[in-house]
């Protein structure tokens, strides 16, 4: 008789799900299921998918934690969130609410910063193309405006005469930091331009110049490129103090700062390269300390940050509309989000985490949008577990540039919501058909009876 | 009825199992081993019941039902499909 | 040119240092008295020039060099040699040779004496110069009066047989104290101390009457009476090295009758050894060194606690006259004095109160006036991640700046940062700075980073300017600075009750207030448009027009910035400049006022000075109870403290009127100012 083994009950233990993977985060296969304490599928089912979810404890977190970094380095400083990057009321008013100023491009942006009471004299007026008009409002209101070229400052000196005053200005330079160097926006330093540019403004007698403003790049993780542009304007500013005796009430050193969205071809994911506040101010206040005056007549340092503060609190919710297999054998999923919501997917590689329990086993796939074109794909590969028409996916940190770049384009726009203490608001309302051709007149003649 | 393992799983000796696909692991006791091993020689579900009762020392109604459990486990790991 | 002004200055103050009374005028009349007998006094002059001299390149403290120490001696061998010694070639030398010693034998008792914090009054002349006297012999003088010049001569004869001896004796002694023996010199003396102080006249009238009455009462008569030793004890405790009290004033009556008893004692001693001499070795001030040293050192001491302050001694530094030590004296006792020092917040940003006054951990007992400041973000995290290491935390590297103006007076650079919460209890201050704020008021930052002090000691620094960098270094765990105000100039001496001047506590505007433990606390926001005073902006100048019943007077204040680039509002009446320091709220307070800005006082600059800020005020609402505003157009009318002042915001005052004075203002313009 062949002795039997001693018997136990068969078992198979699954390793922790946690687990690191060489990126440090968590596998896709973890389900995020609550949005700030809301279940993804209550939020869906009520306000429709795709919808767009703002975190307003971590804007306001955000605003707070790059202020404190900033102003406990330099004693006069304000941040000027540029409105470009996402001009939501709502948003513009909580940052307004938390002490921010405005920044503007264009005067569209100008109305939309004094109609929600921004006071002329906080708001910041940049970019190449402003209008006459739009230029005597922000001068009349007292506006801080940075003047791009030659042409615009023309047009300034003849405010300057009609509104009979002295017009206080600021300069916008530009500096080869970067590879490649934008040239596009302001004056050149080292090739003397900026020199000539402040020479010709103050030697006019009609304007006064009173700031600096140079702008670096966009999505800039390396702190060293803000260390030689602060350089460059503390030696900028000696340069014209000693030529010209000009007095700087600001400097501003523009945006660009990163968030935690992974470029495409980056090696090293955002979350370990994109600098934090603290080394971003690190990297610009003791230099711009060192400058030609006491402290206590530092000029006043603007920074306009916009993905930075607005990137990460905004999350979209996106539902699986299909699934196939490819003939080289990947498998494919399409949303019902498309380019024309998430039209940064140009610039990141985005991650998608299911909002149920879809399990462990992740494929490569292909998202799709949902867009009837060929060129709309979200990710060429990503890992995503199985998924089923009807699951719900949640992307991350997608507050900048989706919303006010997206595209009005075969779908009609999602909803967009904000969440704080446990309330969700309804900031904008799904698009409807008759939102959208409000504008449109159709003559009796195009319509046709024959 | 047959069972099938998804073709990118590997097995220690000592039980560890890996699942390439994932990237997940596992750990196997040893009757869950011995019926891993089998499940990969291709036996059915009926067969390999009576591999475990001659392998070990159990009653047929623990081994049916502790069996079944198993294999559920396996699926619901989608480390087994039919 | 400066230079030489400045030698000019340090001669001139030897002669007031003798007196007590170190400032240029009453110094002069003291040169003065020396002139009597114009040789003598040559002779002085010449002493004292060379033993500062001597003193200076004899690698002498600054601070005590310019204070006018080292050249008391030169001046004392100068005038005895004058006085006793017959004139010759020989006493040139022995003048010359005997003025060098002397200022190097003051350097070097000076540091020894300085350990203990004590004067070294005359002791370098003492001993000098009864080597050179043993050396030289003593010779008779003309002892009735000392004068040479003829008609002054005749007149203090008269006075001495008209006089009764008591009374001609009693204002002699104060001309005593220069080894003069006329009517002159003891007026001009008195009058000196009385200019410079009213205590120290006190002390000096009650030191002469004490000292002849205790003379008279052990001699019998007046023979022989030398009064030097009586004056100089009673200004010495009279306030000066002790603060003025009734327990002072007994304590110096006690004084004065020891030295009475040690100088008849001395002058016994020296007759037994000067067998030889033709005549005795006079016993000079040495009773005077002997007894202010003996009596002042176990004063000294004495832990400087708030329990033994019936006799406080006070630091030489310190000392100014009797009446600046009983300000500085109630200041640091703590009883209800004025702050001094504007003070505001030492950082950037909004930091949060660690450990407040009387906190529970190290801010007790002496040092229960002091703040700790930490940075929290907005999970109340004082770091990042899990704080492991000093960088994670927000508060390790920032910047630290002044809290007032002021000039630095220590710093301690080498000591190493601690790993986050460990800390050092040996040299529990860590790197820290001192800042000597010129008032009697010092603040100290400590637990700076391992050498990131961007200041050296005689810094002068501005109101925010960096000093160094938060760190972790000495009884700190976590980065922090801890601030404290403190009246004595050591590291951990004890400290001062104080209020921040203004500040946000908890997102409101605040002024002199005390934050506590928890506070969120920040600096005031500044705003370009805020910048503007009752004397509009920079550049500009305003001519007051006072008239009164002896006519029409004018001043004109230029509020402008100097050469070293700080604002300051300059009136060319009185020749002062009034350095502005530039909190947000806080009307400025004069620093810095120099001594004839005392005589020739501008009663604009008090007008204009405490208000200066008053428009601002206004505009963010912080108004006190004895203003009233009203606002029409954009110009504000104010009435406070009797004034009506009727101010534009962007030019200034557009008129000031008093409800007594007839004070009128008129504008003169803008003046541009010149690079």
């Amino acid at each position: 008789m062949i002795n039997k083994k001693a018997y136990s009950k068969p078992t198979i233990i699954r390793h922790s799900v946690g687990v690191q993977n060489k990126f440090g985060r968590p596998p896709a296969t973890v389900p995020i299921n609550r949005l700030d304490g809301f279940k993804v599928s209550e939020l869906a089912e009520k306000h429709g998918s795709p919808l767009f979810v703002l975190s307003v404890k971590a804007l306001r977190d955000r605003y707070r934690d790059m202020n404190r970094a900033f102003t406990t380095r330099y004693p006069n400083f304000q941040i000027a969130y540029s409105y470009k990057t996402n001009y939501l009321k709502s948003v513009c008013n909580i940052l307004k609410q938390e002490g921010a100023w405005s920044e503007v491009v264009s005067g569209f942006e100008y109305d939309i910063a004094r109609n929600i009471d921004v006071p002329g004299n906080q708001i910041i007026f940049n970019g190449p193309y402003k209008t006459h008009e739009e230029l005597i409002r922000a001068f009349e209101e007292g506006a801080i405006v940075n003047l791009d070229n030659y042409d615009e400052m023309q047009v300034v000196e003849e405010i300057a005469d009609e509104l009979d005053k002295v017009l206080e200005v600021g300069i916008r330079i530009n500096m080869d930091l970067n590879d490649p160097p934008w040239h596009k926006f302001g004056f050149n330093v080292e090739a003397g331009h900026a020199f000539e540019a402040v020479k010709r403004a103050q030697s006019g007698g009609k304007l006064k110049v009173v700031g600096l403003h140079i702008h670096t790049g966009t999505y800039v993780d390396d702190v060293t490129v803000y260390s030689r542009a602060a350089q460059g304007l503390v030696n900028f500013y000696a340069y014209i103090q000693e030529q010209l005796n000009i007095k700087l009430k600001y400097w501003d050193l523009g945006g660009g700062y990163a968030s935690h969205n992974t470029l495409h071809g980056a090696y090293m994911p955002a979350e370990q390269t994109c600098p934090t506040f603290d080394q971003y101010a690190e990297a610009i206040c003791p230099i711009l300390l060192n400058g030609p005056f006491q402290a206590q007549d530092a000029p006043k340092l603007f920074i306009e940050p916009g993905r930075a503060l607005i990137d990460e609190p905004f999350s979209l919710i996106t539902s699986v509309v299909s699934q196939k297999r490819l003939p080289s054998g990947q498998r494919g999923v399409l949303l019902d989000s498309g380019m024309n919501i998430m039209s940064s997917v140009q610039w990141y590689r985005y991650n998608f985490q299911t909002a149920q329990d879809s399990g462990a086993m992740l494929e490569d796939t292909i998202v799709y949008g949902g867009l009837c074109m060929n060129i709309d794909v979200l990710q060429a590969s990503s890992s995503i577990p199985p998924v089923r028409r009807g699951d719900l996916l949640v992307i991350h940190h997608v507050g900048a540039y989706n919303i006010s770049q997206s595209w009005q384009f075969i779908y009609l726009r999602p909803a967009i919501i904000a969440i704080e203490d446990g309330e969700v608001h309804v900031i904008k309302k799904a698009e409807t058909r008759e939102y959208v051709q409000s504008f449109e007149n159709v003559p009796d003649s195009f319509i046709s009876n024959k | 009825m047959e069972l099938q393992f998804k073709s990118e799983l590997t097995i220690s000796e000592s039980g560890f199992l890996f699942d390439h696909a994932t990237g997940l692991t596992y750990t196997l006791n040893s009757t869950g081993q011995f019926i891993f091993r089998n499940i990969q020689d291709k036996q059915n579900a009926r067969s390999i019941l009576s591999l475990v009762m001659n392998e070990f020392e159990v009653n047929e109604d623990t081994a049916h039902k502790d069996l079944d459990d198993f294999i559920r486990q396996l699926k619901e790991f989608n480390l087994v499909g039919e | 040119m400066a230079a030489f002004s400045q030698i000019v200055k340090v001669v001139l103050r030897s002669y007031g240092v003798l007196a007590f009374s170190a400032h240029l005028i009453p110094a002069s009349l003291i040169l003065m008295a020396t002139f009597f007998h114009p040789m003598v006094g040559l002779m002085g002059l010449i002493g004292n020039g060379i033993s500062n001299g001597t003193a200076k390149w004899f690698h002498a403290n600054k601070d005590a060099w310019n204070a006018g120490v080292f050249g008391v001696s030169g001046i004392l061998i100068g005038l005895t040699l004058g006085m006793y010694s017959e004139p010759s070639i020989r006493l040139w030398v022995f003048l010359l040779g005997g003025s060098v010693f002397s200022g190097i034998l003051s350097v070097m008792l000076g540091n020894f004496l300085s350990r203990y914090d004590l004067p070294i009054l005359s002791l370098p002349f003492i001993l000098v110069i009864w080597l050179l006297l043993l050396t030289l012999g003593v010779s008779e003088q003309d002892s009735v009066s000392f004068i040479t010049i003829p008609y002054l001569r005749s007149i203090d004869l008269w006075l001495f047989k008209s006089l009764p001896l008591a009374v001609f004796e009693y204002v002699k002694m104060f001309g005593n104290i220069l080894f003069q023996e006329n009517l002159f010199s003891g007026i001009l003396v008195l009058t000196a101390i009385g200019i410079y102080s009213r205590i120290s006249l006190f002390y000096g009238l009650w030191g002469g009457l004490v000292g002849l009455g205790t003379y008279t009462f052990i001699h019998g008569s007046l023979d022989g009476f030398h009064g030097l030793n009586f004056i100089l004890t009673s200004l010495a405790f009279g306030g000066f090295f002790i603060v003025n009290n009734r327990h002072a004033f007994i304590f110096t009556t006690i004084a004065i009758i020891a030295v009475g008893l040690v100088d008849l004692g001395t002058i016994e001693v020296l007759g037994a050894i000067s067998s030889n001499a033709k005549n005795n070795i006079p016993s000079l001030v040495f009773a005077f060194n002997v007894v202010t040293l003996i009596f002042l050192f176990p004063l000294k001491m004495m832990p400087k606690t708030l329990d033994n302050l019936r006799l406080t001694p006070i630091p030489l530094f310190q000392i100014r006259s009797p009446e600046t030590n009983m300000k500085w004296f109630r200041r640091w006792s703590g009883l209800k004095t004025k702050q001094q020092t504007i003070l505001t917040f030492p950082f950037s940003g909004e930091w949060s109160v660690l450990q407040g006054n009387h906190g529970e951990w190290t801010h007790k007992g002496i040092g229960r006036f002091a703040w700790d400041f930490i940075v929290r973000d907005e999970r109340k995290h004082q770091a990042s991640g899990f704080g492991l290491e000093l960088k994670d935390f927000y508060a390790f590297g920032l910047p630290v700046m002044a809290p007032a103006p002021g000039t630095i007076y220590a710093i301690e650079n080498q000591v190493e940062d601690n790993p986050p919460g460990e800390a050092e209890t040996e040299r529990n201050w860590g790197n820290y700075v001192i800042i000597n704020h010129g008032n009697g008021e010092f603040s100290e930052l400590s637990h700076f980073k391992q050498y990131s002090i961007t200041v050296v000691p005689g810094q002068f620094v501005q109101r925010g300017d960096i000093i160094g960098y938060c760190g972790n270094s000495g009884r700190s765990p976590v980065p922090h600075i801890h601030f404290q105000l403190q009246s004595l100039p050591e590291v951990g001496a004890p400290t001062l009750p104080s209020t921040f001047s203004e500040g946000m506590q908890n997102k409101e505007i605040q002024l002199e207030f005390i934050p506590i433990k928890n506070d969120l606390v920040s600096s005031m926001k500044i705003e370009a448009d805020d910048e503007w005073s009752l004397l509009g902006r920079e550049g500009q100048s305003w001519v007051f027009e006072t008239s009164n019943i002896f006519g029409v007077k004018n001043e004109t204040l230029t509020f402008r910035t100097d050469n070293r680039g700080l604002p300051v509002i300059q009136s060319n009446e009185s020749n002062t400049w009034y350095i502005i320091d530039r909190p947000s709220f806080v009307e400025i307070r004069p620093d810095f006022k120099t001594f004839s800005s005392f005589l020739n006082h501008s009663p604009w600059m008090d007008i204009i000075g405490d208000r200066l800020f008053l428009p601002k005020k206004l505009k963010h609402g912080l108004t006190t109870q004895d203003i009233s505003v009203i606002k029409k157009l954009d110009i504000y009318t104010i009435k406070t403290s009797g004034y009506l002042f009727v101010i534009d915001p962007v030019h200034g005052i557009k008129s000031i009127q008093h409800e007594e004075n007839d004070f009128k203002y008129i504008r003169v313009g803008q003046s541009k100012l010149k690079k």
